[in-house]
């Protein structure tokens, strides 16, 4: 059962030598009633592919399944049926409504819509929306301004909730909060998600947020997925050298660790993505360690489904223990 | 293996590497820009041909009947209609008008029966010296105002002169450039003598026309450089200036001038526009033998063909000083041109 | 809306007479034609240009006409003209603008190019063709100006559209979907409609002097109607004569643009937030300069190992709601080459405080401190005399994308600070290059010719701490430095910034909200809450054994690798955290309203940093005590 699949999905911005693929055919899959976690780093192209999945981002895919309507392109049908079924949640709040309508009005202005009408479950006032997100229903009057970014992230979950939908896009929706209202608000996702048996896509660069709160993970590099599977085992027993430097990147809750740094260079320019394997300049086991590997830098690994637990790399298998054997650390 | 290869998708084809336009661009952008505002250049002057052109041509009424008045007999319109090439298929009109426009040739002055060419040669030269002496002008006091403005109200300080500084800019900019040049050649001209009220008799007589022309913009543009300069102040990388314990001085001509210049550059493109069209007025009351005294008495006698040139003429120079400052921003910043 | 405008119009005093003004000129425009009309059209050949006396208040004109009757009669067509030129202009501009907004994109680009095109003529220029097609007159006029405006008011309003329709919270009410017929009022129309009244208002100003320009050129307005501009030109050619009848026209239309434009400016004041809360100084500068004079300088031989030592540090400014205090008494002692973190929630006064230590705090702040020594100097850094010592405090910014200069090549920002300090061209450029190499740019002297936005954001921060590096710092104060950065290149700079720690010597000041930095990096930490420490110790201490209870949520909210999705849900700290102004603010722990722990005496007394089992916590009832209880 999915609630949300989608195949092959692209999309580019600009055109000629300055076009960049943005999305390189990412296929993906949201379980029903699971969450499907997209981590990768600024520019890898996971909020692109949350907002082309909105229709927010013009984008082309050979297959999309939404709440079991199958389409093969992007048309006025397919677009009403995200419109029903998939809703949107972005990352900075304070943007994200109308500085001129109160919370209430916005939440409204959703429940009168005519695309509402044929929605199934059951409707809701303002209020027993913002009582669903744990607001005090005098929020209903205030102004976004008046509202601390938790609340207001509080109250957009509340106004996405109004379309009632089956599945829920929420790119980096706690990055711009303190980790004391991150934790609230991932909290509130879960309680929702059981409540509501909602399917979310949750998009993060923070692996340990990610990892919290999803069921299956898939790691997204220069626009193309590189490696999926449950999230346990991506983040755990990484078989992707990028996977594995992510999760190693990360800073531990652990006094005098040392300080790790598993990749040296920056992320190249996504105009012009490296022949081969898109990771190899960077490669911690690739041709810069191992001048032997040379299939790295003459093929593609390609980009690989969220169905599929898997990771494109073509020394996939071996890398977890040579990236252990090898891992660089700076003496602390 | 076989299951990898059934999910592993194909990977998508490379970038062909054949040398096109995208790829010009990437590498020369300077070029490139350069060729797209000159392009541009020649598409509006384009435009204004062919608009002033139309211009005549949209009139209500026949232009033959309009330059001759009512009581004309229809043999002289005849005649006339011809003389003015009015009797030929409207699109060769146009061709032989841009062709003798390009060449600087607008035809005989109805009025004055001298060729248009003549009248431009004597009167362009005058105008561009009038709004040569009003830039400079114009550019000094504006940027020297604003600046010290900037500097002197920054992060609220000196609000009583922030406010009066505001209100009376304010005002200035109220004051019409008609009435201006009115007051200047009562006061300074008519009680003072210290200027000729009319005519060109060299530096002393430029002198009230070009106040009055650069005056208005001067209350424009000295609020343009001070808001400039004030949000180039509070930008981050003067915070990391100051961090580096630089003197006051060195912060003010070396981090915030040059950056506060390039948004003020920007807008005097935009006031250069109007104050070409101050010049038009202000020629008429200091009597100044310039292009904009020969447009309006020109429009006031029907007289087409100079109508027609001395819109060309300024829209023009209008146009190409805009496309001189658009390179010259570019050459400031380059930063910018690759951005974009 | 109203009532705002209204207060702002009259709160300043330029708006109230640019009101009172307009109200008059209004009043004439009503009653003028009425009052005067007869002794305007009344000729008189015995008073021909007759100077200014108290019959003829402006004099007579060439047929002996009373100057100042027909001045005022002339008020009224004056604004009706200018009016109904800023009309037409304001509904072609706007229809066009919003309509060019809307079409497909490929369109928009042609169409904004040909608004461009026109946007570049000067309006008086377009204002005489147009006249010179349709012959001069009343309307004519009207009609000519009007479209001679609208290319910059269409400009403005599908600037306005557009930006509107680009906003998030557009496109999400579309992916809502909501429907156009909101979209359209509710969103577009409701945010853009206040900017596109104001300039409806300038623009008639602007129209009441083209009106004028042209009826004075002879083009506008044709005789026998008269408005000012037609008036000031008959008054011109007698101006030997008697310059009265040119200057009491001109005198209408300055005050009238004058009383335009000052209502204009209120009204902009008024719609402008930012502008209406005018920003005052406080003396806070030479407070704080005057202090570091009274303060003796001699060297401290007991503060020999302290890079820094502040005392009791204050930050507060005066707002018109009253007075905000984001630092409220910290301390902060930091060793030769020690690396202490500064760690608390958005808001907690952590930046302020890093800002207040080198000097940088707003000009509006008051920073106060009881001690501070930089070096065994008194005073702080900015307050120092020397630059030399000033200097030996480098900053590193949360954003790297603006902290650099972007019109200025990395080479010369880097060396800047020591060039001015007599060091020479070439050493300071060898010296730049040696920093860059330091912090592990590739090719670091091609790099120099570059400019800030040629790089990556991370190597922007590690050019950053190069270029702080130049000038041999003892403390490096970091604040948020990785906060805008990825994963990956976090661990790059923060490593850069070990190397530099451990190889110069230089003490860090890192500042962060993230525990997990924290703990990797410092070797003593301070937990900041609502602009006060809460507890200060050794890292290990407070990260394994935290004793005051924010820390404990604190550290209890942090989400890490090792948490898996089965473990225990992270606690949040309950409630809000207190504002930095003095309101709701209780009298005793501020901490209290979110506090398991609290007791009677955390409602009465502040506690403040006491020495605790492992380093100094400020709790009445902290967790040792607690335990032993």
């Amino acid at each position: 059962m999915t609630a949300l699949e989608v195949t092959d999905l692209r999309v580019q911005y600009g055109r000629g030598a300055r076009a960049v693929r943005a999305v390189d055919g990412v296929s993906l899959a949201v379980p029903s009633g699971g969450t499907l976690g997209l981590v990768g780093e600024s520019g890898s192209g996971k909020s692109t592919v949350a907002r082309a999945l909105v229709g927010l981002a013009h984008g082309s895919f050979q297959r999309l399944v939404v709440a079991d309507a199958e389409f093969s392109s992007w048309s006025r049908p397919a677009e009403a049926r995200v419109r029903r079924h998939v809703q949107f949640i972005t990352q900075d709040p304070s943007s994200a409504f109308n500085p001129r309508s109160t919370i209430g009005a916005s939440i409204a202005e959703v429940l009168a819509s005519p695309v509402r009408e044929s929605a199934s479950g059951t409707a809701r006032t303002p209020a027993e929306l913002l009582e669903l997100v744990a607001l005090d229903t005098g929020v209903a009057r205030r102004y976004p301004h008046e509202l601390s970014g938790g609340q207001l992230q509080r109250a957009s979950i509340a106004r996405a909730l109004a379309a009632r939908p089956s599945v829920l896009i929420a790119d980096e929706i706690t990055s711009a909060l303190d980790v004391g209202v991150q934790a609230g608000i991932l909290r509130l996702l879960g309680d929702l998600q059981k409540e509501l048996a909602l399917s979310i896509v949750f998009i993060s660069h923070n692996l340990a947020v990610t990892r919290h709160i999803s069921d299956q993970v898939a790691v997204m590099y220069l626009g193309r997925i590189v490696e999926a599977g449950d999230s346990e085992e991506v983040l755990v027993q990484s078989r992707h050298p990028y996977t594995r430097a992510l999760v190693d990147s990360v800073p531990r809750l652990k006094v005098g660790a040392p300080l790790r740094l598993p990749i040296q260079s920056e992320p190249p320019d996504p105009r012009r993505p490296p022949a081969g394997c898109r990771f190899h300049p960077r490669c911690p086991v690739g041709p810069q360690t191992n001048p032997e590997r040379t299939d790295c830098i003459e093929h593609d690994p390609g980009t690989i489904a969220t169905s599929a637990s898997d990771a494109a790399c073509h020394y996939a298998s071996q890398a977890t223990r040579t990236i252990a054997a090898q891992d660089t650390t700076v003496p602390g | 293996m076989a299951e990898e290869a059934a999910v592993v998708s194909r990977p998508t084809q490379q970038l062909s590497s054949r040398a096109g336009w995208s790829d010009i661009k990437a590498r020369h952008p300077w070029l490139v820009f350069l060729l797209s505002r000159v392009a541009r250049l020649v598409v509006v002057c384009a435009l204004l041909l062919v608009g002033t052109f139309l211009m005549v041509r949209l009139m209500p009424g026949d232009p033959a009947r309009r330059i001759l008045g009512l009581q004309a007999t229809p043999e002289a319109v005849e005649l006339t209609r011809h003389r003015l090439g009015l009797d030929r298929p409207q699109f060769e009109q146009l061709w032989s008008y841009c062709w003798n426009a390009l060449h600087l040739d607008f035809g005989e002055s109805f009025s004055q029966g001298v060729p248009v060419r003549e009248l431009i040669a004597e009167r362009f030269p005058k105008t561009v010296e009038l709004a040569a002496a009003a830039t400079m002008v114009l550019l000094i006091v504006g940027f020297g105002v604003g600046t010290l403005m900037a500097v002197l109200t920054r992060d609220g300080r000196r609000p009583r002169l922030d406010a009066t500084y505001g209100t009376s800019m304010g005002a200035l900019s109220a004051v019409p450039d008609f009435v201006l040049a009115a007051l200047f050649a009562v006061v300074f001209g008519l009680y003072l003598k210290w200027f000729p009220v009319a005519g060109d008799n060299g530096l002393s007589s430029l002198t009230l026309p070009t106040l009055a022309v650069a005056i208005p913009g001067i209350g424009f543009l000295s609020r343009v450089v001070r808001a400039e300069a004030l949000d180039v102040l509070s930008q981050n990388y003067v915070r990391t200036a100051r961090a580096k314990r630089l003197t006051g001085r060195r912060i003010y001509i070396r981090h915030v001038m040059p950056n506060a210049a390039y948004g003020g550059v920007t807008l005097a493109g935009v006031s250069f526009a109007s104050l070409v069209g101050g010049t038009v007025v202000v020629e008429q009351v200091f009597n100044w033998p310039g292009m904009g005294s020969a447009l309006t008495s020109a429009v006031v006698n029907r007289d087409y063909p100079v109508v027609q040139a001395g819109v060309l003429l300024l829209g023009a120079t209008v146009v190409i000083v805009n496309t001189l400052v658009d390179v010259l921003l570019a050459i400031v910043d380059p930063g910018a041109l690759r951005e974009n | 809306m109203r009532n705002k405008y209204l207060h702002a119009l009259f709160r300043t005093p330029s708006g109230a007479v640019g009101s009172l003004t307009l109200l008059l000129i209004i009043a004439l425009a009503v009653v003028g034609p009425l009052l005067w009309h007869d002794a305007a059209q009344a000729e008189n050949v015995t008073n021909l240009n007759l100077g200014v006396s108290r019959d003829h208040l402006f004099g007579t004109d060439g047929l002996g006409r009373d100057v100042f009757a027909r001045t005022m009669v002339a008020t009224r067509l004056s604004l009706l003209l200018a009016v109904g030129a800023a009309v037409v202009g304001a509904i072609l501009g706007y229809v066009v603008g919003i309509v060019i907004a809307v079409l497909p994109a490929q369109l928009r680009r042609v169409c904004l190019a040909a608004v461009d095109v026109s946007l570049s003529f000067p309006v008086i220029l377009l204002a005489i063709v147009f006249v010179a097609m349709f012959g001069g007159g009343t309307t004519s006029t009207i009609v000519a100006i009007g479209i001679a405006f609208a290319p910059p008011l269409a400009r403005l309003s599908s600037n306005l559209a557009l930006a509107e329709s680009r906003k998030e919270y557009f496109r999400i009410a579309r992916t809502l979907g909501v429907p156009t017929r909101t979209l359209l009022p509710r969103y577009l129309l409701a945010n853009i409609a206040e900017p596109l009244l104001l300039t409806f208002f300038y623009a008639i100003g602007s129209a009441l002097v083209a009106v004028s320009a042209l009826s004075f050129l002879g083009i506008g307005v044709q005789p026998p109607s008269y408005d000012w501009g037609v008036l000031l030109v008959n008054g011109f050619t007698l101006l030997y004569v008697q310059p009265a009848a040119a200057l009491g026209p001109a005198a209408m239309i300055v005050v009238t643009g004058i009383g335009l434009a000052l209502v204009g400016e209120a009204s902009a004041r008024a719609a402008n937030p930012r502008l209406a809360g005018a920003r005052r100084r406080t003396a806070g500068d030479d407070a704080q300069n005057a202090q570091a004079a009274a303060e003796p300088t001699p060297d401290d031989p007991t503060s020999d190992d302290l890079v820094l030592d502040v005392r009791d540090l204050r930050v507060a400014f005066d707002t018109p709601a009253g007075e905000v205090v984001p630092v409220r008494g910290i301390d902060l002692r930091i060793r030769k080459g020690e690396v202490l973190g500064l760690v608390g929630e958005s808001g907690s006064g952590k930046s302020m405080t890093a800002l207040a230590i080198a000097g940088l705090a707003p000009a509006n702040a008051r920073v106060t401190t009881e001690r501070c020594r930089f070096l065994g100097h008194a005073g702080t850094p900015a307050g120092l005399r020397s630059r030399r010592i000033g200097q030996r405090l480098a900053m590193v910014f949360q954003d790297p994308a603006t902290s650099l200069n972007p019109a200025m090549r990395l080479g010369t920002q880097m060396t800047e600070a020591v060039r001015a300090g007599g060091v020479g061209r070439r050493e300071a450029v060898e010296r730049a290059v040696e920093r860059l190499t330091d912090v592990r740019i590739p090719a670091p002297a091609s790099r120099l010719r570059d400019f800030a936005n040629q790089l990556s954001g991370g190597q922007r921060q590690r050019v950053m701490i190069a270029m702080g590096l130049m000038t041999e710092p003892a403390l490096i104060v970091a604040d948020e430095p990785t906060t805008a950065l990825d994963v990956t290149v976090q661990a790059q700079v923060l490593s850069v910034l070990r190397d530099v720690n451990v190889r110069s010597g230089a003490s860090v000041l890192l500042i962060s909200h993230d525990m997990s930095v924290i703990a990797q990096m410092c070797s003593k930490v301070a937990v900041m809450y609502a602009g006060a420490i809460v507890e200060y110790g050794d890292t290990a201490d407070v990260v394994h054994r935290p004793q005051h209870p924010y820390t404990r949520a604190l550290l209890a909210s942090v989400i890490t690798l090792d948490h898996s999705a089965e473990s225990e849900a992270p606690a949040e700290p309950g409630g809000v955290a207190p504002s930095a102004d003095g309101r709701n603010r209780p009298g005793g722990c501020s901490y209290l309203a979110r506090c398991p722990i609290a007791s009677e005496r955390c409602a009465d007394e502040i506690p403040p940093l006491m020495q605790g089992a492992a380093g100094e916590v400020a709790c009445w009832n902290m967790a040792d005590k607690e335990q032993l209880v």
